[in-house]
């Protein structure tokens, strides 16, 4: 009794396998590729397009390859000559930069892989803080590490950390009047606890330098002390509930003697001021201590139980302000005496951490994938908030800043990157003042920049139109400011709707950042056609070319991945 | 009683007027003062500072310079050009050069890019895995690398005239460039391009006749095919007339190069390459996602109201497809204009090199040389975005 022949019951036929053709291999090719006479000519034609293509490459980047060896000689030329890349693999890193120094680039390069790393983890709870130091932190690390300290920098250092800080001092103590922060005096004053001793330190060390010329020692120590010590003491005594309230009632007496004698220290030094420094001391470094210790005590003065600010924070804040525009813009000649070089008296001290353990690296040695990837992670870091205000500004109801930013973003968004980098390189310099120069990567820097800025800003705009009004309205109903719509509201929601759209243009900024090579700048494309160029070496474009393509490729590629896995996991569905 | 007279008296005070600084309307006014005179001061101070940087190289602000001898020649001119002519010539040369390598990219891109984008989505699995494979790697790889790949180690190492690569034996491709035949107009010619004239007038008052006829009583007529008749028709007519009066000069090797026939120097094949394939990369994902766009409900919908394929695609599908492409299309358009920048890299006479190039290092006028060129970007990229916005209202759903 065959098969064919039996009888079943109905609904007793047991289950027979599909047919051949439908399942498998052979399904799956009739369905895929051979579904129709049309089709099947497209397969072969296609079959004959990967059949030209990938054995000739396969053939030529693996299996003709010269792979080992340390001169073109080693290489057979029927294949790649990889022992080009080998050879030349330092220099396509990192282009010139002294290879001792080369522990500074692994060094900042580990900082930021370790930093970054639990941004990815989704658990990970402080990314905001870690945010914070990736953001603000560590650039000022890195950027040490890498250019390290040109003796000029070096001596004017505590000039600069003197003008840096007393501007922060001013800002903030201008907030409090500004009525931002005035229910937040206690934090004001931690910040303050922390950039007050910072600057009697810078100021402490343009006297110390005096000491050189001739300055008594115990004159400085208790100069120094009463100078950082009186404004310290004054601003930690906010800390402690039952000092505050002494302090407040008393508030203009403290302020005053707080002054006074931060006035006395930051003259300690100067008594002693010896005929040999050439110069006469720098009396408006007394004037502006004083007057940074009345500031640091100032925020405290608004807590009192009105609420209002104290006449005394009214009047020396506008004083303030004078003296630290004096501070910064460097003293006047009729406060200077004998206009006394700021700079100059820092420089003997400092000579010899010039030849220290960070020597200066000057940016035409960097280059290579290291300056491609400075160049686009500045760009991009740096593009997001300007694009953000950017976009604000173009949505924003007030006509004249619309227009200036309609204008900019269509200006920087209407011409190639490369006549960006050319005005840069070129225009740059005619636009500052004489004397006044900026380093070539730093033109460049500013241009992408600017040039990315403007892109991120259209791309930030379309994450706004998407969020309804009724968002914005809301948020306004409950009494919220337009900062706070804004960055509590608004924000959260634009920018994640639009993070495909700024991995997007980071990936197009990368890939931009290779028009560098055109200014003079030799980033790891630059490095490659430099290589490539060697009389040693020449008739090895293809090796170089392929091998960059493959550095990049693999950049973007996974870029691009990643934007699409966060566009997968942040698509809450509506 | 009392009550209700109280807070009627309520009612009636004016609410207390915010402070002046509390003000939106002086607030907005504030700030736009604060920056329109930022704006401002940045101004005068740049335009100081350059007027004094300028004195003091002694270089002469103002547009006199385009008047004076270039003295230096281009190796691709479409128009009449010689060293004796002036820079405000070089200005005209290198902007034709620009235009005419952005117009050819955008046309290969644009047909190479539709037909990746649907090779992409079609039910090949090789055929859309082959152009998966093309879009990833290309528009991964930035477009000077691939301008450079083309151009130094393709292009030049090309064989020289004697060993050029042939095809049918009318192309030659050696490291001199491509050299094609040449069409050599004789008298009488004029008649074509006329007779193409009319043809297209003719199309389009056939293609309205027809719209309207169909519309009135529903009765088709073959648009397509009278239009393909009259199109290719009317100008063959023309030329049987004329007795053709066009000739191909074809490229001949003569020496050490080859003599006649249409020259391409090898910077423009490997920039039109470069920007094309690069381009076509974005396109074909746009012309992808616009045709994904469409819900398959239109096309199940247009079945069952009786259209075949071929009408279903071209009435319902492509219309709203066009739709979705045609925004992100623009966009693509304007940056292979402003990617045409990078001929600067490879030597290839655009208006960067030569304008903002060689004249500017000739006369030191950077800032009217710069400016000059930024200008002719952004009317570039002012025409193209108008003439899409046009054809994008033209095409847009048309709302209540």
């Amino acid at each position: 009794m065959t098969e064919q022949t039996r009888h079943y019951e109905p609904g007793k036929h047991p289950d027979l396998p599909p047919p051949l053709t439908e399942v498998g291999v052979i399904g799956w090719l009739r369905t895929n590729l051979f579904s129709s006479w049309s089709n099947t000519i497209l397969t072969l034609v296609g079959l004959y397009i990967t059949y030209l293509l990938v054995p000739p490459v396969i053939k030529w980047v693996f299996i003709d390859a010269d792979w080992v060896g340390t001169t073109r000689e080693d290489c057979s030329r029927e294949g790649a000559c990889w022992v080009f890349i080998k050879v030349w693999f330092k220099q396509l890193m990192f282009g010139r930069y002294p290879l001792e120094e080369l522990w500074r680039i692994y060094t900042a390069g580990a900082l930021l892989v370790a930093a970054m790393i639990p941004l990815f983890i989704p658990q990970f709870r402080w990314k905001h803080w870690l945010a914070l130091f990736l953001l603000i932190i560590y650039p000022i690390i890195a950027t040490y590490l890498f250019s390290g300290f040109s003796a000029d920098a070096v001596a004017a250092w505590p000039y600069r950390l003197m003008q840096y800080s007393a501007l922060a001092l001013g800002i903030l103590a201008l907030l409090p009047l500004l009525g931002v922060w005035r229910e937040r005096s206690a934090i004001v004053a931690i910040v303050l606890l922390v950039l007050v001793p910072l600057w009697g330190l810078s100021a402490s060390s343009t006297w110390t330098a005096g000491l050189l010329y001739g300055a008594p020692t115990w004159a400085a120590v208790i100069g120094v002390i009463l100078a950082i010590g009186a404004p310290l003491v004054l601003v930690a005594g906010l800390m402690f509930s039952q000092w505050r309230n002494v302090i407040a009632e008393n508030y203009w007496k403290f302020a005053i003697t707080a002054a006074v004698v931060a006035f006395i220290g930051f003259m300690f030094p100067l008594w002693a001021w010896p005929d040999t420094a050439g110069s006469s001391p720098p009396w408006s470094i007394p004037l502006t201590a004083a007057a940074l210790a009345l500031a640091a005590v100032c925020p405290w003065g608004y807590d009192r139980p009105s609420g209002q600010p104290a006449w005394l924070a009214r009047l020396l804040l506008p004083a303030y302000v004078v003296i630290a525009y004096l501070v910064l813009t460097g003293p006047p000649d009729f406060l200077n005496f004998g206009g006394l070089d700021w700079t100059a008296n820092a420089k003997p001290l400092f000579a010899a951490i010039k030849d220290g353990p960070l020597p200066e690296v000057e940016t035409p040695l960097w280059g290579g994938l290291f300056l491609t990837l400075v160049i686009a992670l500045v760009g991009i870091v740096a593009s997001l908030p300007i694009g953000i205000v950017l976009a604000l500004g173009r949505r924003s109801n007030m006509p004249i800043i619309r227009a200036a930013c309609v204008g900019f973003i269509e200006f920087w968004r209407g011409v190639p990157l490369i006549t960006v980098l050319f005005m840069s390189s070129v225009m740059f310099p005619l636009f500052m003042p004489e004397g006044m120069t900026f380093d070539k990567l730093l033109r460049a820097l500013i241009g992408v920049m600017l040039f990315s800025a403007a892109y991120m800003a259209e791309v930030v705009r379309g994450g706004l139109q998407a969020i309804p009004k009724g968002q914005f309205e809301a948020a306004g109903a409950l009494g919220l400011s337009y900062p706070k719509v804004m960055s509590f509201v608004i924000m959260p929601q634009a920018l994640k709707i639009v993070i495909p759209g700024i991995v997007n243009t980071f990936i197009g900024l990368f890939k931009d950042t290779t028009l560098v090579l055109i200014i003079g700048l030799f980033d790891f494309l630059g490095m490659a056609q430099l290589a490539a160029t060697n009389p040693d070496w020449l008739g090895f474009s293809v090796e170089g070319y392929v091998f960059t393509a493959f550095g990049f490729w693999c950049f973007c590629f996974s870029m691009s991945r990643y934007s699409q896995y966060l566009e997968r996991k942040l698509h809450t569905g509506h | 009683m009392a009550a209700e007279k109280k807070e009627a008296s309520v009612l009636a005070k004016p609410p207390a007027k915010p402070p002046v600084w509390n003000d939106p309307r002086y607030r907005a006014l504030f700030f736009q003062v604060l920056v329109l005179g930022g704006i401002i001061v940045a101004c005068i101070f740049l335009v100081n500072n350059t007027l004094a940087n300028l004195a003091r190289q002694g270089i002469a602000s103002g547009f006199d310079f385009l008047g004076k001898t270039a003295g230096f020649s281009i190796s691709m001119t479409l128009i009449e050009y010689s060293e004796e002519h002036t820079y405000f010539r070089t200005f005209l040369v290198s902007v034709i050069n620009t235009i005419l390598v952005s117009v050819i990219g955008v046309f290969f891109a644009t047909i190479l890019g539709f037909i990746i984008g649907v090779a992409r989505l079609s039910r090949n699995w090789l055929i859309a895995k082959l152009a998966n494979v093309y879009i990833e790697t290309l528009r991964n790889i930035p477009l000077l690398l691939q301008l450079f790949f083309w151009y130094f180690a393709v292009l030049r190492v090309l064989p020289g005239p004697r060993q050029s690569v042939a095809m049918f034996d009318t192309f030659f491709l050696n490291n001199r460039g491509l050299f094609s035949p040449k069409p050599v107009f004789e008298s009488g010619f004029i008649a074509i391009p006329i007779a193409l004239v009319i043809a297209i007038v003719a199309i389009i008052f056939i293609a309205r006749w027809a719209r309207k006829r169909q519309e009135d009583t529903g009765e088709q007529f073959h648009t397509f095919y009278a239009a393909l008749g009259i199109f290719f028709g009317l100008p063959f007519l023309a030329a049987l007339v004329t007795g053709f009066p066009l000739s191909w000069d074809y490229p001949v090797l003569q020496g050490f190069n080859f003599k006649g026939g249409m020259e391409m120097i090898p910077e423009f094949v490997a920039l039109v390459l470069a920007l094309s394939l690069y381009t076509a990369t974005f396109i074909a994902e746009i012309v992808r996602a616009g045709i994904m766009g469409i819900s398959h409900g239109q096309t199940e919908a247009a079945y069952a109201v009786g259209l075949r394929p071929g009408p279903t695609l071209r009435l319902v599908i492509i219309p709203q497809a066009l739709r979705i492409i045609i925004p992100p299309l623009t966009s693509q358009y304007l940056n292979l204009t402003k990617n045409s920048s990078l001929a600067a890299a490879i030597a290839y006479p655009d208006l960067v090199l030569v304008f903002a190039g060689t004249a500017l290092m000739q006369t030191g006028q950077a800032v009217e040389i710069i400016g000059m060129t930024m200008a002719v970007y952004l009317t570039l990229s002012l025409l193209i975005s108008g003439f899409m916005n046009w054809y994008n209202k033209k095409m847009a759903l048309v709302e209540r």
